[in-house]
């Protein structure tokens, strides 16, 4: 029989049968060497765990990157990922902030410019105006005309502009997915280190953990893409983008 | 013109259904995904796709090559939105046939310049 390869439980049995038999029957030399092999196999098992628990270690410590340096590659990547959120939501709250306060006082100068010519063009409904002052009224409403469709064509561009900078919610949850992903996959390489150590006390129950299949699991969703900052492969503008895809035939 | 609009985050389906209608199109529907997106377009009579990339459940590269298979919407033009901004995702989306791609974050300006450059194309046929 490949001690090997037997399960410690099933071994320990075996031998403690063998071992009784023996002592029963009064051969106390082989006896001897049956409580040796249960001690050989208590060893080696105890080394199996151990080589098993290091293995694991090593591959979270691998997964965690805590091995080297004080700030690892994947705590500089998290870093970067919060400081792209940190930037990308301030400056859409001050681009809307600047779009805001470009645009109330148009819509108060188009509301005070509107108030001074209703008073002049009730006195016109009322037949109060002179010709000269009707002529003057007339040139004053051609030109607000021209000033509301101007001013409104503004009001109309800065609301679009204020509706698009909207989306650094989708470019900002995007990352923090990928950071929660991230820190739920580092919870579970602890975790199942944990179960690993505290399988330890009872050896063999810890036959069936694989923790690199584990570790892989857990790791498939950070290869999402996303909005990566300041990566090589990344193309910085839609200039590019389009330089690219005119190269392709685009 | 029926156009399916398709991100996971509604905000931007929103902006992108802001723009779209600022343009004079407002036969607008949306969907969250590829997989709810794929059965709409087989059973609706849609002249153009906006879709996302980076998707749960089916992604858009995936929706693309869907509806690039789809003897009835081969034919349908796609316009990419999305953050994904790497060289070979470009050229993926190229391989399997979008018709334009626009990276997030994107100005309304562009966004209305890929479309008005799609719908030429098509006129011109």
């Amino acid at each position: 029989m490949d001690l090997d390869s037997q399960p410690f439980d099933s071994l320990l049995k075996e031998k403690a049968q063998l071992l009784l038999d023996n002592l029963d029957q009064g051969i106390v030399s082989t006896a001897v060497q049956e409580l040796l092999d249960i001690n050989d196999a208590r060893n080696d098992n105890l080394y199996t765990q151990i080589g098993k628990i290091t293995r694991g270690l090593h591959d979270a410590i691998g997964n965690l990157e805590f091995a080297t340096g004080d700030e690892t590659d994947a705590e500089r990547d998290v870093q970067a990922r919060v400081a792209y959120v940190i930037d990308l939501t301030r400056d859409a709250a001050n681009k809307t902030m600047d779009l805001a306060e470009e645009s109330t006082p148009i819509a108060a100068e188009l509301g005070s410019a509107s108030t001074a010519l209703r008073g002049d063009w009730e006195k016109l409904a009322n037949r109060e105006l002179s010709a000269k002052e009707f002529r003057e009224l007339y040139r004053r409403i051609d030109d607000f005309l021209l000033y509301a469709e101007d001013k409104s064509n503004q009001l109309h561009s800065n609301l679009t502009d204020i509706v698009v900078t909207q989306g650094y919610q989708d470019l900002s949850g995007q990352v923090l997915q990928k950071i929660v992903n991230m820190l739920n996959a580092t919870e579970s390489d602890l975790v199942s280190l944990l179960e690993m150590a505290a399988n330890m006390q009872t050896p063999d129950q810890n036959a069936e953990v694989e923790p690199q299949k584990l570790l892989t699991e857990n790791h498939k969703d950070i290869l999402a893409e996303g909005p990566l900052p300041d990566s090589a492969a990344t193309l910085k503008s839609q200039a590019e983008v389009d330089d690219l895809l005119s190269n392709l035939g685009f | 013109m029926k156009i399916l609009i398709v991100d996971d985050f509604s905000t931007m389906r929103r902006i992108i259904k802001n723009l779209l209608r600022d343009l004079g199109f407002t036969n607008t529907s949306e969907a969250d995904d590829g997989k709810t997106a794929l059965p709409l377009l087989q059973a609706g009579d849609f002249d153009f796709l906006v879709t996302d990339w980076n998707m749960p459940g089916m992604t858009g590269i995936d929706l693309l090559k869907a509806v690039r298979a789809d003897a009835k919407l081969s034919d349908l033009p796609v316009l990419m939105v999305t953050a994904e901004a790497k060289r070979d995702q470009i050229v993926e989306a190229a391989t399997a046939g979008v018709n334009g791609y626009v990276v997030k974050p994107f100005t309304a300006a562009a966004l209305k310049e890929k479309i008005e450059k799609i719908f030429e194309r098509i006129e011109a046929g």
